[in-house]
């Protein structure tokens, strides 16, 4: 599951595996967990777990607040 | 219209303005989702500054602005010095806390803000506070009267009528006219005091270096209450220019900004080199989207040279490039235009030479001049881009030196062919995207967090970022805050590029000899690969 996947990613990469009250709606750019330069490293991993393309104009900071934010994105892009 | 006489050339900032609104009244003042031409923008600050006077203003009195970056921010910030008043620039996007401690600091007679971050702000008990304008209260509610200041919506003063023969206060070089809070080590906001002769020391020399001319548009990145945001107001006005004020959402969307240079036509784009790494990293810039930029300027911090190469070979062959140099107590005082031969080597750009009138110094530590080829000594800066101290700071020895026109900047450099290049830094001070970042100041607001027994702040520094690591021990390892609680609590306490990238328990923080705090070696741990911090970027698909 795509959501479960980029928990586990961003708590072991940005958090230390430390993922106390980490969940799929705390604002990981708000907190300066990922940094707008990591935003594509998200993007990469996004496009090897799902295949979606993801155009430069959807790289926003609202699209990648947050673990169901990217989610959400991608569901929204598989659909068209 | 009257202009007031120069005294040895100097213009205050606001006739500017002044002149552009009688000269080019039909031309934009501001692009983007709202527009404005010159006259209407002019007639607002009028208004606004007619009723900040009738609201008590005196000249020198301050206005504090906490809002998010939209053209009212900039209405606010030119009536105040329509009115001799001097503003102080908040952060729209800070915490209530620290804007809390601002505005302690700078003693506000009017305070411009929203709805809802004057509800954050609850009962304000500064003496000095006559006024609160709310801009998107269009009508008053009777709950926001608290009694000991006045509480008036947007409507009040976009309807003022001021009086037509009302005569602008004289400005001289001396007279303030903007306070600027920084990072401050102790864990204070400092508030950095900016005269008109400060700001006439660096837009009337900009002027004259850069042809500018009313058909320019300007993007404005940098907040207003960052230095940088002063070039992008005032050496606009000055031409007759718009201006495109990006706000915050957009100010890390690499598309959105792109396209806003395309669609408004940037010709002057002055920004932190970060922003401009992260643009190219992502491939939003081509020269299709580059064609109309005359100028590009970057300034705030080091420009790596490998995205400034990339960078370059994306911009119109006769598109220049600057790099401007100066700590928010001298603005800009260093100047330098990148050539090509700069462009093929391995180091970062020369922050260049002083403004003409400037003189820059390089001392060692026993104060003395550095000649020798490869020395690195402390840049000090003299002449009348320095600012006149702090706001309420009980610091003799820095005021007189301020007051002398002499900035130590805490920066060491170098000469090479006759230019300074930047070294490093003498103290626990950095730029992160330009902003000043005292780690005192994070540690400070850490240190009151429940649990934490010790916390120490450092940064890693690659050339790709700059990652600030802290290190904490707790009361209780066994009930140890997490990771997010400590970040969450930096949320409610400091801006977010002082938010710690990452976050690391030890049982004990390192210790020298004398039984400080081992900062070497926790920095040494940083660079352990414990933590995967990866900053790099590849095209999108």
């Amino acid at each position: 599951m795509l959501e479960n996947t980029l928990l586990t990613y961003i708590s072991e990469n940005y958090l230390g595996s430390d993922d106390q009250g980490f969940n799929a709606d705390t604002p990981i750019l708000e907190l300066n967990i990922i940094d707008s330069g990591s935003l594509f490293d998200l993007v990469d991993l996004l496009r090897r777990e799902t295949g979606a393309s993801i155009p430069l104009n959807q790289v926003t900071p609202g699209n990648f607040a947050s673990v169901r934010k990217m989610v959400d994105l991608v569901t929204r892009l598989q659909q068209h | 219209m009257k202009v007031q006489e120069t005294e040895n050339g100097f213009v205050p900032v606001i006739d500017y303005l002044r002149r552009s609104a009688a000269k080019f009244p039909q031309r934009p003042a501001f692009v983007g989702p709202e527009e404005m031409s010159y006259e209407q923008f002019y007639a607002r600050v009028r208004r606004w500054a007619g009723y900040f006077r009738y609201a008590g203003l005196q000249p020198g009195d301050r206005v504090a602005i906490w809002l998010p970056k939209q053209i009212d921010y900039v209405v606010a910030l030119y009536a105040t010095m329509e009115c001799g008043g001097v503003y102080v620039p908040m952060d729209g996007m800070q915490p209530v806390d620290r804007a809390q401690k601002i505005l302690a600091g700078a003693e506000p007679a009017i305070l411009v803000t929203d709805s809802a971050r004057f509800e954050q702000l609850g009962a304000m008990t500064y003496t000095s506070l006559r006024l609160a304008l709310v801009t998107d209260f269009h009508k008053v509610p009777d709950a926001a009267a608290p009694g000991r200041f006045a509480v008036a919506s947007r409507a009040s003063a976009d309807a003022f009528e001021p009086q037509p023969e009302q005569t602008p206060h004289h400005l001289g070089p001396q007279d303030l006219a903007a306070i600027l809070f920084t990072s401050g080590s102790t864990g204070m906001p400092k508030g950095v005091q900016i005269s008109y002769g400060n700001l006439h020391a660096f837009i009337g020399w900009a002027l004259q270096e850069l042809s500018l001319s009313e058909r320019d548009v300007f993007s404005n990145h940098a907040g207003f209450h960052f230095d940088l945001s002063t070039f992008d107001l005032f050496a606009a006005a000055a031409a007759g220019a718009a201006v495109w004020v990006i706000g915050e959402e957009q100010q890390r969307d690499v598309a959105a900004l792109a396209e806003g240079v395309r669609r408004y036509g940037i010709s002057v784009w002055y920004s932190v080199p970060s922003i401009l790494s992260l643009m190219v990293n992502a491939g939003a810039l081509d020269t299709d989207v580059t064609a109309s930029l005359r100028y590009l300027i970057f300034a705030g911090e080091v420009f790596p040279i490998r995205p400034l190469r990339e960078l370059s070979q994306r911009l119109p062959s006769d598109c220049a490039l600057y790099n401007f140099y100066g700590p928010t107590e001298t603005n800009v005082c260093l100047y330098y235009r990148v050539t090509k031969e700069d462009l093929q080597r391995d180091m970062p750009v020369y922050i260049g030479v002083p403004l003409p009138g400037q003189t820059a110094l390089v001392l060692d530590e026993q104060g003395q001049p550095v000649s020798a080829p490869g020395a690195i000594g402390e840049l000090i800066i003299e002449g009348s881009c320095v600012t006149p101290g702090y706001r309420n700071r009980i610091d003799p020895a820095n005021s007189d030196n301020h007051l002398q026109g002499r900035h130590a900047t805490g920066d060491l450099v170098g000469y090479e062919n006759g230019y300074l290049y930047y070294h490093g830094r003498k103290d626990r001070m950095l730029k992160i995207n330009g902003y000043r970042v005292e780690l005192g100041e994070i540690e400070a607001a850490l240190s009151t967090m429940p649990g934490i027994r010790e916390i120490a702040v450092v940064a890693e520094i690659t050339e790709q970022a700059q990652n600030l690591i802290a290190y904490f021990s707790a009361v209780d390892p066994a009930s140890a805050p997490s990771v997010l609680a400590i970040k969450q609590y930096c949320q409610t306490r400091l801006p977010r590029y002082m938010i710690p990238k990452l976050v690391r328990r030890l049982d004990e923080l390192p210790k020298s000899r004398n039984g400080k705090i081992d900062y070497l070696a926790l920095k040494a741990l940083a660079l352990k690969p414990t933590v995967a911090s990866k900053t790099h970027t590849d095209p999108v698909a």
